[in-house]
């Protein structure tokens, strides 16, 4: 983790209406209110944007399949040094379908051989949206073998909205909820 | 720019169904539709859910005065080399307060002669984008001039135009008519 201690620290259960409980437990899949969500509730118009926005990321209708969303997420927590979001999102990525060698080979990159073509180019995607913010033209060639507009349009905003998720999350200091573990690579940065 | 040609072209002006004609109305400008728009329409269900996200960033809900908020933009845009964005939040950031010259300061970072206030604010942007992460001392440093609301915002308006210089410079989302590429910014590939 980047900071041992919330900057801002999440809202207590006494400030958050039942309301707005049952819908972020629901949202989250997860009988707790996440260290995140309860940060953002800080500012609700905030709130209400920002979810409107990364839900329809997270949607299963939007052209990217779930399992290849996720890696996108994880590669790109991995690489912003996001504790929290790696450990939010590997709970995620195997209820879609990511077995744990996918994960741990995730840290790896696209040359692990255990990655198909499609998951391969998403991977060489993800690493140069971080590096460049720009995909060269060899890479879109490959992206465009095995994805559509719509899915290359989504899998750049996975990589950018979870680029904003990580500097929020690595600023503000969002701590683990309770059961997460952090993983021992991203434990000790400056 | 980074792409000479788009690799997505934009809908052409007048082309389109009802649903893309309706959420291009709700861009909030008059004139000729921003090839930006033209481009993320096509898929009409993202770009929606997007401009939701965008326009808190750009409105009055945020805490952030608008001349600060152009700041943090013209820099993440810069430093993503995003030709497209640096063009045109000049011309917002001109409406927002900004002068010209200050804009071109924008280049040379926090120590070209900044008040203290829009010094934090590049070395915020630039922490942001070379470390995802705000370090102690630039935090503090911005806490002494902002509420840590306005701090938060900050982290949102960084992140949100670090998106949107991936999308236009790998689309390849060209200038509008009329608009001229800053020559320092011509040859980024």
């Amino acid at each position: 983790m980047r900071l041992s201690k919330a900057r801002i620290e999440p809202l207590g259960d006494e400030v958050i209406s039942p309301e707005l409980a049952a819908y972020l437990r629901q949202r989250a899949a997860s009988p707790l209110i996440l260290a995140i969500h309860r940060t953002l509730a800080h500012d609700p118009a905030t709130m209400d944007a920002f979810l409107a926005w990364g839900g329809h990321i997270l949607s299963r209708d939007n052209g990217l399949p779930p399992r290849q969303r996720e890696m996108v997420i994880l590669r790109t927590g991995f690489l912003c040094k996001s504790g929290y979001e790696w450990a939010q999102h590997i709970r995620m990525g195997a209820r879609e379908g990511l077995t744990e060698p996918e994960i741990a080979a995730i840290k790896i990159g696209a040359d692990d051989p255990i990655w198909s073509d499609a998951d391969r180019a998403l991977l060489r995607m993800t690493d140069e949206l971080h590096t460049d913010q720009f995909i060269s033209d060899g890479v879109w060639t490959q992206l465009k073998a095995h994805f559509d507009t719509r899915a290359i349009f989504i899998a750049i905003m996975a990589a950018g909205q979870y680029t904003t998720v990580s500097m929020f999350l690595n600023s503000v200091g969002v701590q683990l909820d309770e059961g997460q573990v952090l993983d021992p690579d991203l434990a000790d940065l400056p | 720019m980074r792409l000479k040609e788009p690799r997505i072209a934009p809908l052409a002006e007048g082309e389109g169904d009802e649903r893309q004609k309706e959420i291009l109305s709700m861009r909030g400008r008059g004139g000729p539709t921003l090839n930006i728009f033209r481009t993320m329409v096509k898929s009409p269900d993202a770009a929606e859910a997007f401009l939701t996200w965008g326009r808190y960033i750009l409105s009055k809900k945020s805490s952030l005065p608008a001349r600060e908020r152009e700041i943090l933009i013209l820099r993440t845009g810069y430093l993503c080399k995003s030709g497209y964005e640096f063009t045109q939040h000049t011309r917002i950031g001109l409406e927002s307060g900004l002068t010209n010259k200050e804009i071109g300061r924008i280049k040379g970072g926090a120590e070209a002669g900044w008040s203290e206030a829009d010094a934090a604010l590049i070395r915020f942007a630039d922490d942001l984008h070379n470390d995802f992460f705000v370090s102690n001392a630039v935090w503090a440093e911005a806490l002494k001039h902002f509420s840590e609301r306005q701090c938060m915002d900050a982290v949102y308006t960084c992140g949100q135009y670090t998106q949107v210089s991936m999308l236009l410079n790998s689309f390849g989302v060209q200038l509008d008519e009329g608009q001229t590429l800053d020559p320092e910014l011509a040859d980024y590939k």
